[in-house]
């Protein structure tokens, strides 16, 4: 389906990386986020084939408020990405209040995948983040990451 | 209003070197702003926010002296890049974003007995068995497979568990600050998230400005201090830049989580949440300087097992004994840390907590934590450039004590954002463009050599002679680059 709006852009920092994010409602907005995150790290738009060899995580993140929990999702999938050497293509959130995210995400090996790791992502900052919903009932954030 | 803004009437001049931002300027604002830099450095630095940055540190609980910036200094998260703040122990607060996540990101210095002439025929394949032994590039691995006791070992005795699993020789530790080991790393508290980004990890130089080259000195300025520390005009050098890797990433991650609730329980008001930081005395202070050393050793066993391996390269490149390549270290210094130091206060000899973002620690002559080779002329500090330009040995000045709590600079400091510079290099061939000056480039990434192109860089000769002239360290010897490793 093709989105009635931008879903991330990229902002531009002088030693990092920020993305300002858009979403219809939040969970779009977490979702916009990680496919941000990973659009930085690869370079591309993931999209996989279905024959693609594919791995299944649930995901439980916390946190003591919205911005927070985002910057907790993100560093989760980080995690998962480093130590599994994985990529992320589909993400479903079952559930999400201002301080708990439960998520079901579709991740392949990058080796199994036809995409690269052009940009290592130290973490996921604090710095200037922001969630909110403007006057046009849509999410924004914004992030910075430390590249 | 920025200070970009209005930067004219806000900053107050000091002396030719030195640009104040009077508290008086935010309410918020403990102490002064400090900055060192040219008039044509600092009109580079008010193009960005770092000078924001200056102020929001000053507003950090129990900060003393001033706000500092060295004139490197760019835009960073919470702290800018090239800041530099003590904190009292007693009322003072520590904060994970003064340090960065590349916790102990830092330089290292080998000499050699060789000259230009002896390596000028070699250099690509040099440049090329360093590529193939020296794992880089985004999320490299190296070979060292860390299990968890072996992992908790790294993480409380640093370079010197590498020199003890064969990584190295004794002397190696004399000449790393803080001879590569903190000793209030406490594995027991690490994250297994970190434990397992780190196990896969060590001896790998990673992305972005990380870097290994081979240089030769092509101009000394100190003969007698260079020659006290084993250099001369035409001696062929490597320089090792690396950090924590993703150890030291996630356990950054993971206390500035802690440290965001350490806020609240403590209720610190701060004007940039990356500044988030906790009582020095606290559970949480305590905690993540515990955790900070950890990485910090992790970052220089990393450094310590690169050089085991490029000592192997050489030797066996130039088919000669390590005796007579004489690849000795001269230093190795950290640029991102927090360290309990004693520093004058008012008259008095009082312990402070000082965190250096993208700044290096310049112990002056006769600074008890110097070794012996060093007693009498200070710290040797290692200021890397970009791959185009020179890299500096300086050398710590007294001055540095009084002014700067012990601190240069430590780089040349972007002054391009990445996705600037590979729009600017669009239809170039950086590779190409080096090799025509004699530098030979491998690199992971073409993105990375965009990134990292000398344009992307102030000129570090600037940087470098901001502090020499403000004599807080003092230029010892320049090294030019011949061949470069990068991610």
């Amino acid at each position: 389906m093709k989105n009635k709006f931008k879903d991330f852009e990229l902002v531009e920092h002088t030693a990092d990386i920020g993305l300002k994010i858009y979403g219809k409602d939040e969970k779009d907005l977490f979702i916009n986020a990680a496919r941000g995150m990973f659009f930085l790290i690869t370079g591309s738009r993931i999209s996989l084939a279905p024959e693609s060899i594919r791995k299944y995580y649930a995901l439980e993140s916390e946190a003591p408020g919205r911005e927070d929990l985002l910057v907790t999702w993100l560093n989760d999938l980080l995690y998962i990405h480093f130590t599994d050497l994985v990529i992320f293509d589909d993400y479903i959130i079952d559930y999400i209040s201002e301080e708990v995210i439960k998520s079901k995400v579709r991740a392949v090996e990058i080796k199994d995948s036809p995409y690269q790791i052009v940009k290592e992502i130290k973490a996921v900052t604090y710095h200037n983040l922001q969630v909110c919903q403007n006057k046009n009932g849509i999410w924004e954030a914004n992030i910075v990451f430390d590249i | 209003m920025t200070i970009k803004d209005n930067w004219k009437n806000i900053l107050k001049q000091q002396d030719t070197y030195i640009w104040d931002i009077p508290k008086e300027f935010n309410p918020g604002m403990l102490v002064d702003g400090r900055v060192y830099a040219s008039e044509s450095l600092l009109k580079q630095i008010v193009t960005d926010k770092s000078l924001d940055q200056v102020v929001n540190v000053a507003c950090l609980p129990g900060i003393v002296g001033y706000s500092l910036a060295m004139p490197d200094i760019h835009w960073g998260y919470g702290f800018p890049i090239g800041g530099v703040a003590a904190t009292r122990l007693e009322n003072g607060v520590i904060s994970p974003g003064g340090v960065g996540f590349d916790i102990n990101c830092g330089v290292r210095l080998i000499r050699s007995n060789l000259k230009l002439k002896d390596v000028q025929e070699r250099m690509s394949q040099l440049v090329e068995h360093l590529y193939n032994k020296i794992p880089s590039g985004v999320g490299s691995r190296g070979i060292i497979k860390l299990n968890l006791a072996e992992a908790k070992r790294v993480l409380a005795e640093g370079s010197q568990w590498a020199v003890a699993n064969g990584f190295g020789v004794e002397e190696d530790i004399i000449y790393t600050e803080e001879n590569g080991k903190m000793a209030q790393a406490n594995p027991d508290i690490i994250s297994n998230k970190a434990i397992e980004r780190g196990s896969t990890q060590l001896g790998t130089l990673g992305s972005g400005n990380h870097f290994l080259e081979i240089q030769v000195i092509d101009q000394i300025y100190q003969p007698e201090k260079a020659k006290q520390m084993g250099l001369e005009e035409g001696m062929i050098t490597v320089l090792v830049h690396t950090g924590s890797r993703g150890f030291g990433h996630q356990v950054c991650t993971d206390h500035l989580s802690i440290m965001q609730k350490a806020v609240q329980r403590y209720r610190i008001v701060l004007p940039d949440r990356q500044l988030a930081c906790a009582p020095i005395n606290s559970p949480e202070g305590e905690n993540y300087y515990q955790a900070m050393c950890c990485a910090a050793n992790f970052a220089w066993a990393n450094r310590q097992c690169i050089t085991h391996w490029l000592r192997e390269v050489f030797e066996r490149v130039f088919r000669i004994s390590q005796r007579e390549l004489g690849l000795n270290l001269i230093y190795d210094v950290a640029h991102n840390i927090a360290k309990m130091e004693l520093h004058q206060l008012q008259g008095a000899e009082v312990k402070l907590c000082v965190h250096r973002k993208g700044a290096t620690r310049a112990f002056p002559p006769r600074h008890p934590d110097l070794p012996s080779k060093y007693k009498e002329i200070g710290q040797p500090v290692l200021i890397p450039g970009d791959m185009g330009r020179g890299s500096f040995v300086l050398i710590g000045n007294e001055k540095a004590m009084r002014e700067t709590f012990g601190s240069t600079c430590h780089g040349a400091g972007r002054v391009l954002s990445r996705g600037a510079a590979i729009k600017a290099v669009r239809n170039r061939n950086i590779a190409q463009e080096l090799r025509e000056r004699n530098i030979i480039v491998k690199a992971r990434s073409r993105d990375t050599l965009a990134e990292e192109m000398p344009e992307a860089y102030k000129d570090v000769s600037e940087v470098v002679n901001v502090m020499d002239q403000s004599g807080i360290s003092s230029k010892v010897a320049r090294m030019r680059p011949l061949g470069v490793i990068k991610g």
